[in-house]
């Protein structure tokens, strides 16, 4: 069985380094944005900033539900 | 002017003139705001730096408890709206402090914001197809990448395998959607 403390000490490591190569991701697709090497229309940066959006919503809600691994059993 | 022996006697004496200097002669109304003749801006700017007032709110509390004068609006940011109005420091003769970093930056993404929207009604018509093309296919090799970067973040909710505070998933959604402002800010 994996402590307590093992489980906080992993969760800050891989958290910090998941959400840095996410932000890190996310600033390599806003360079799309520049429009003296790429063009694109509204739409499409629409549709590019609206995944991101879900997506990141989805996470929140992910975090914001207690029901994995915090159910209890009882006999 | 309302006949008053007691002002009377002063004129005698030669304390006051006999015609108090009105300032209504001196008005030269340059425009009519809803019904009311006012300065024009530069003129009326002019009488208010003699007041020498050193900031907004002293400008509120003076403009609230004393006659201004004739012509001289006490909502200059209204009347003169669009006729010279600028800001109350310019108003009232005050330099303009260096702002906050925040405020900076916000003023600056609002400017940017407004001159990409311009560029986007030209480029509604002329759309470079070449550039396009290759925003099109860095954007469907980045995008699956990032998506996958941010549903890995996800998975790290598992209380069966991590554990955790509130705060410090405030911390991690709250980077996540500044990246995303910046991003949003960028595009639009």
């Amino acid at each position: 069985m994996v402590s307590n403390n093992q489980k906080k000490d992993k969760f800050i490591e891989l958290a910090k380094s998941r959400v840095n190569r996410a932000i890190n991701m996310i600033r390599l697709i806003s360079n799309l944005a520049n429009k003296s090497h790429y063009d694109y229309t509204p739409e499409q940066a629409k549709k590019i900033i609206k995944a991101l959006n879900d997506e990141v919503r989805s996470v929140e809600a992910k975090f914001a539900s207690k029901k994995r691994g915090t159910e209890e059993f009882t006999l | 002017m309302i006949a008053n022996p007691y002002n009377e006697e002063l004129i005698r004496m030669g304390v006051i003139r006999e015609k108090p200097i009105s300032f209504k002669k001196t008005v030269s109304a340059k425009y009519v705001f809803k019904g009311k003749k006012y300065l024009s801006y530069e003129d009326a700017r002019k009488k208010i730096l003699s007041l020498k007032l050193d900031s907004v709110d002293a400008w509120r509390k003076y403009a609230f408890g004393n006659y201004l004068g004739a012509g001289i609006p006490d909502n200059p940011d209204v009347v003169y709206y669009g006729r010279g109005w600028s800001s109350y420091n310019h108003w009232l003769g005050i330099r303009e402090k260096s702002k906050s970093k925040t405020k900076k930056t916000f003023v600056k993404s609002k400017k940017i914001q407004k001159f990409t929207i311009v560029k986007k009604s030209h480029t509604i018509q002329k759309l470079n197809t070449d550039k396009n093309k290759k925003f099109i296919k860095l954007s469907e090799k980045r995008m699956p990448k990032t998506i996958k970067a941010i549903k890995l973040i996800g998975n790290l909710s598992n209380k069966f395998h991590y554990e955790y505070s509130e705060e410090q998933v405030k911390k991690l959604i709250i980077s996540l959607k500044i990246s995303l402002k910046h991003i949003k800010n960028k595009f639009y």
